[in-house]
């Protein structure tokens, strides 16, 4: 029998997602009484309250080894980590919107809740050391995530998008019920615990079919290769502001997920799910890099760079070690640098009636805007991996915890894969630096959100590049923790 | 020369403060702010945070020291900064350390680097560019502070770098002549061949403490345990001693690889002062007295850095005695007296070779901006034979010029005579007494050679035309001060490091004794001391004499001699060909062999392979771009195949 409890335990650990539900909620109301809308920058800063809350709350509040309602949360180190890198990539999400959304005509002022909603459906994911959990978090951020997807609600691409990535989600979701339900026909259990120590005694056969599952329905959520069709299409469709949180906190939350589920519950099968996931990691990284290259849509071109990078974190959760995990949790608060970033200079030259999404766009930029060329050309040289920036440190520490596991075939190839998408990261630059500009210059200033979201991506791309140690350290400590 | 003769204080007192990561960041916060001052209107505010970054550093630096010298002897001043590296078994941490032999390297920097600053705020008035100027000044700075603060080989190595790169943007600094542009170049790829032995040092060094259970670079760790490695490896620590002493005769301008230097002086004259004095060439001196404990494992080594500092010096001196131009005698100079600092060195006094490198940063800053302070009232001339009685209307560069040539000559009590017979004093007493002979033969040359170019710049009879005579004008006060600080340092600076048993004896030597690894002391008797001290003094006074009766006498008896002696003549003019001999022996057949490769193995074979990898890739790429529909229906299917493959795997597992 459950018996229902609501300790200190349990506070502790919806303390953080109550801050940020609530916020939503408030948000909500707020616009639905508010009629004064001439400053579109207003209902940001309500959103930021929740986001800095849900930090704050989260890094007063974590402790390792933490758990909460018979063990089926958590807010220890790795959720914590989790916690603060979706919050970041909401954050800097939610900073990009307002002048963006204007210029594209979108008015709709549930746009804020909605994302703070996708957040809190990460964190969950983040903290899950229970399948039911875990599908619980997964929902509530994809519902989020399927209409900021069709928040453009003009735009027939937009809505195409939201429609593509709800029919494929709710397919994804088929395959991780029954792969949960499997499971716990096997184990009898939906815990990460309790299912480790009955995975010696359940039948193989029963066990490796829920895994099976478990890995489509969660290789759809980090767009690994063949579940990632939907990516590109839905990546270029949303609104870019979507798009980066799509890109970066959504795969943010999957992966972790990914990387507890199985480096944690599903320990005792390593030897049998690393073989899969290896394949999957190679797949995902080639096809996202090769693919990459034939783009002439900077987001496209960043979709598939973001499927690349899926594929560079499996690799690292192929290691099953708590290095690799730690390497992962800090590849994800890099990537939310630089991506999100990248994001926010796609945005930045986007103007209303015409997206400028074209490498041709990008043509002369450096002379026409000099400081966001050169802030594009900080993270794609990150994103190639680059030192002293925060995306070589960290596929450096994916390597390191990739070879010392002794996976070295996977290492070389995400090395020449880094090769092959050195080409598409650079070939911008070549575009921004070395082309002459194909219009007039633009007179356009960006919105001063969106600067200080870049501002602060730029910090982060820099300043964790060349001190990595503290996240570095928490990170492989919080996943040591959890053994 | 033996192993237990190596060990340093290692339990030494430490303490820790967060005071000396201020000392290297000062000037490079102003390196920041000129680099933003030179791409704005706003240029004049370098005039205060050029110098000014420079001072604060020094007075940080002296706040340091004062704390250095409340500890007892052998202790440290550390600043932990943060982490840098740590890769399995390798940690390194960006950490600055002052200790004796440190304490001594920050104020030569700071406190002549700011007079340097000081100098040239008047000297480069009229620089359209004075921002960049002073910005790289202070990057120059800043890299030489991380060179001498840092704590372990490879943040040396960050230093070693910078002062490279600083070299390069300012002797090419008016860039807009080709000549200047490639005279960088040649310092940036001279020093580069030295950097790779540096490197390639390193590595084995860290690759043999690992050997032995402590993969670090720290000079802690390495001199703690420099008797290990001595046991275990010898011939390893020769060879490692070897390659960073090639590493150091890029830096320090020795033979080989000192061809650079001559050229350097295409950058503004306060730049050649900085190298030559206060920074760049100094270096490798330092690095060899950083790692003496290492270096007293390997007689060979150490004879093999005696040697070349003692030709270098004998070498340099006789290509500067028949040049005209005032700051290439300076120049040649320079690489004369740091081939006394590395013999002294290497033939195991190393608080000798330090004791030469502070004086001689004191008097050759002096000799430089006096050359400068001329060539700015000769409105660029720099021919001696184009001067002549400039003491009429140059009283102040006069003056300090005298004093800086009285002092690099080794005349008594002037710096020089201290440290320059230290030195000598060292070799003749080890038992090189060749090599004690040379720098005799180098000394009274130095003493002839600056005296040649002091009678016929400032003395006799005027053979400036008439157009510069009518602008001749002493240099402003910012030019001056700096000058007559410098002098009077030219004076004292020798007096730290008496002979023994005359007042405070050797207290220079006391002071870094607990640093440097100490050699067997060779007892000499005391009258030996004193004879040999009267024939350096006397061969220093001869080499004035015979200037002045070669120049300021009979002026015409140098032409008889050069006539006389035509074919010496040609070879010391020509500088013994050896930038031909360069050109013909190394550049030439590079040109071949990097033509073939550029034509033959990269356009036809790497290309061709890149090339036809590239096309491959953008040939699938665009196959699979054609995969991405658009149709829901296939990429659902697409999934389900996925799924049937990754669940028929496991069936077929299980």
């Amino acid at each position: 029998m459950i018996e229902v409890v609501f300790g200190g335990a349990e506070l502790r650990a919806v303390t953080p997602l109550l801050v940020v539900v609530v916020t939503a909620m408030i948000s909500l109301l707020y616009e639905v009484f508010n009629e004064d809308h001439s400053d579109p920058a207003r209902p940001v800063w309500l959103s930021l309250v929740g986001i800095v809350g849900g930090i704050v709350a989260t890094v007063a509040l974590w402790e390792n080894g933490h758990s909460a309602f018979h063990g089926t949360f958590a807010l220890d180190g790795v959720s914590a980590f989790t916690n603060v890198v979706c919050l970041l990539a909401a954050g800097l999400s939610l900073l990009m919107a307002p002048g963006y959304l204007t210029s594209i005509g979108v008015r709709a002022r549930e746009f804020y809740p909605l994302v703070l909603l996708a957040a809190s459906g990460m964190m969950v994911m983040g903290g899950a050391r229970d399948l039911i959990v875990l599908f619980l978090g997964i929902e509530i951020m994809s519902i989020a995530a399927y209409v900021l997807a069709g928040i453009h609600r003009t735009d027939v691409k937009s809505g195409e998008a939201a429609l593509k990535y709800f029919l494929l989600g709710a397919f994804a979701t088929g395959f991780l019920l029954y792969g949960i339900a499997i499971l716990y026909g096997a184990t009898g259990s939906t815990g990460y615990d309790a299912i480790a120590a009955a995975l010696p005694k359940a039948s193989k056969l029963l066990v490796l079919g829920g895994v099976a599952l478990l890995i489509v329905a969660l290789g759809f959520k980090v767009s690994a290769v063949p579940f990632h069709f939907w990516a590109p299409d839905v990546y270029q469709g949303a609104p870019t502001s979507v798009t980066a949180l799509m890109a970066v906190g959504i795969k943010a939350a999957a992966v972790v997920g990914f990387a507890r589920l199985f480096i944690v519950a599903l320990a005792p099968l390593h030897q049998d799910w690393a073989m899969v996931v290896w394949w999957l990691a190679v797949l995902t990284m080639t096809v996202g890099n090769v693919t990459a290259v034939a783009q002439n849509n900077v987001k496209r071109m960043l979709a598939y760079s973001s499927i690349a990078h899926a594929g560079y974190l499996l690799a690292a959760i192929v290691a099953g070690t708590p290095r690799g995990g730690g390497a992962v949790l800090f590849y994800l608060l890099a990537y939310t640098f630089m991506n999100v970033g990248a994001f926010a200079v796609v945005i930045s030259l986007g103007r209303k009636g015409e997206a400028n999404e074209q490498f041709d766009d990008y043509a002369g930029l450096a002379s026409r805007q000099p400081l966001i060329a050169a802030a594009m050309v900080l993270f794609m040289l990150s994103l190639t991996g680059i030192p002293p920036l925060v995306g070589f440190v960290g596929k450096l520490y994916l390597i390191e915890a990739i070879v010392q596991a002794g996976y070295i075939w996977l290492a070389v190839i995400m090395v020449l894969n880094s090769a092959i998408s050195a080409y598409y990261y650079l070939r911008l630059i070549f575009e921004m630096y070395m082309r002459d500009p194909a219009g007039p210059a633009s007179a356009m200033e960006p919105a001063p959100l969106l600067i200080a979201c870049l501002l602060l991506a730029t910090v982060g791309t820099i300043f964790f590049g060349i001190f990595p140690d503290a996240p570095l350290d928490f990170a492989r400590n919080s996943f040591l923790a959890l053994r | 020369m033996h192993p237990e003769h190596a060990h340093t204080a290692a339990e030494a007192v430490v303490l820790a403060t967060s005071l000396l990561r201020w000392i290297p960041l000062l000037p490079l916060i102003g390196f920041g702010i000129g680099v933003f001052a030179a791409s704005t209107n706003r240029r004049s505010i370098v005039h205060i945070t050029g110098p000014g970054s420079v001072l604060l550093a020094f007075v940080v630096s002296v706040i340091a020291v004062s704390r250095l010298w409340t500890l007892p002897a052998g202790g440290a001043v550390v600043d932990n900064v943060f982490t840098w590296i740590s890769v399995g078994m390798l940690h390194l941490d960006m950490t600055f350390r002052v200790d004796a032999l440190t304490s001594v390297m920050i104020l030569i920097i700071t406190g002549i680097g700011f007079l340097i600053h000081l100098y040239s705020l008047g000297y480069m008035h009229e620089d359209a560019d004075e921002a960049r100027f002073f910005s790289y000044l202070n990057l120059f700075v800043a890299s030489m502070l991380v060179l001498v603060l840092a704590d372990s080989l490879p943040v040396v190595f960050i230093g070693w770098e910078g002062v490279g790169v600083c070299s390069y943007l300012l002797i090419g600094f008016w860039y807009q002549d080709m000549a200047n542009a490639d005279a960088g170049r040649k310092a940036m790829i001279t020093n580069r061949i030295g950097d790779a032995a540096f490197l390639i040092g390193m590595f084995i060094l860290v690759w043999a403490m690992h050997d032995l259970g402590a993969a670090s670079l720290r000079f802690e760790d390495l001199n703690r345990m420099a008797p290990q490695l001595g046991a275990a490896a010898p011939h390893l620590v020769t060879a490692v001693c070897l390659l960073l002493l090639i590493g150091a005769t890029g830096k320090s301008a020795q033979i080989p690889l000192y061809v650079w230097l001559p050229d350097a002086m295409a950058g503004p004259t306060p730049v050649s002062a900085l190298i030559h004095a206060a920074t760049m060439v100094t270096a490798g001196v330092y690095m060899i007295a950083r790692l003496s404990p290492l270096y007293v494992l390997s007689p060979a080594a150490l004879d093999v850095v005696a040697t070349i500092g003692a030709v270098t010096a004998l070498f340099a001196a006789t290509m500067a005695l028949v040049q005209n131009d005032l700051k290439k005698i300076l120049a040649y100079s320079t690489i004369s007296q740091i081939g006394y600092m590395v013999l002294g060195v290497g033939v195991g006094s190393f608080s000798g070779g330090v004791f030469h490198l502070m004086t001689h940063a004191c008097f050759k800053a002096l000799l430089f901006l006096g050359a400068g302070s001329v060539m700015h009232a000769m409105s660029g001339e720099l021919d001696i034979h184009k001067m002549g009685n400039l003491k009429a209307k140059l009283p102040t560069t006069r003056w300090t010029f005298l004093v800086g040539c009285l002092a690099i000559a080794g005349v008594p009590p002037l710096a020089a005579f201290f440290s320059k017979d230290m030195i000598l004093e060292a070799a003749f007493a080890s038992g090189h007494v060749v090599l004690w002979f040379i720098g005799l033969t180098a000394a009274g040359m130095t003493a002839f050679y600056m005296f040649r170019a002091y009678f016929l710049a400032f003395e006799g009879e005027s053979r400036v035309d008439h157009h510069t005579e009518h602008h001749l004008h002493e240099s402003p006060p910012p030019m001056t001060i700096p000058l007559m600080v410098l002098a009077v340092l030219s004076i004292v600076a020798g007096w730290v490091g008496l002979p023994h048993g005359i007042l405070w004896g050797d207290a220079w030597g006391h002071y870094l004794a607990p640093v440097l690894a100490s050699h067997e002391a060779h007892e000499i008797a005391g009258s030996t001391v004193l004879l040999l001290t009267l024939v350096t003094t006397g061969v220093a006074l001869g080499g004035i004499f015979l200037a002045y009766s070669f120049y300021l006498k009979s002026p015409g008896t140098a032409d008889r001699i050069a006539e006389r002696f035509h074919g010496i003549y040609v070879l010391l003019w020509n500088k013994y060909w050896i930038d031909e001999l360069y050109d013909r022996l190394f550049i030439t057949p590079y040109v071949i062999v990097s033509k073939f490769f550029w034509k033959v193995v990269d356009a036809m074979l790497i290309d061709g392979v890149v090339n036809g990898v590239g096309v491959a890739v953008g040939k699938t790429s665009d196959v699979w771009r054609r995969l991405e529909s658009g149709n829901v229906q296939h990429y659902a299917a697409a999934m389900l195949i996925g799924a049937v493959v990754t669940c028929g795997v496991y069936w077929w597992l299980a």
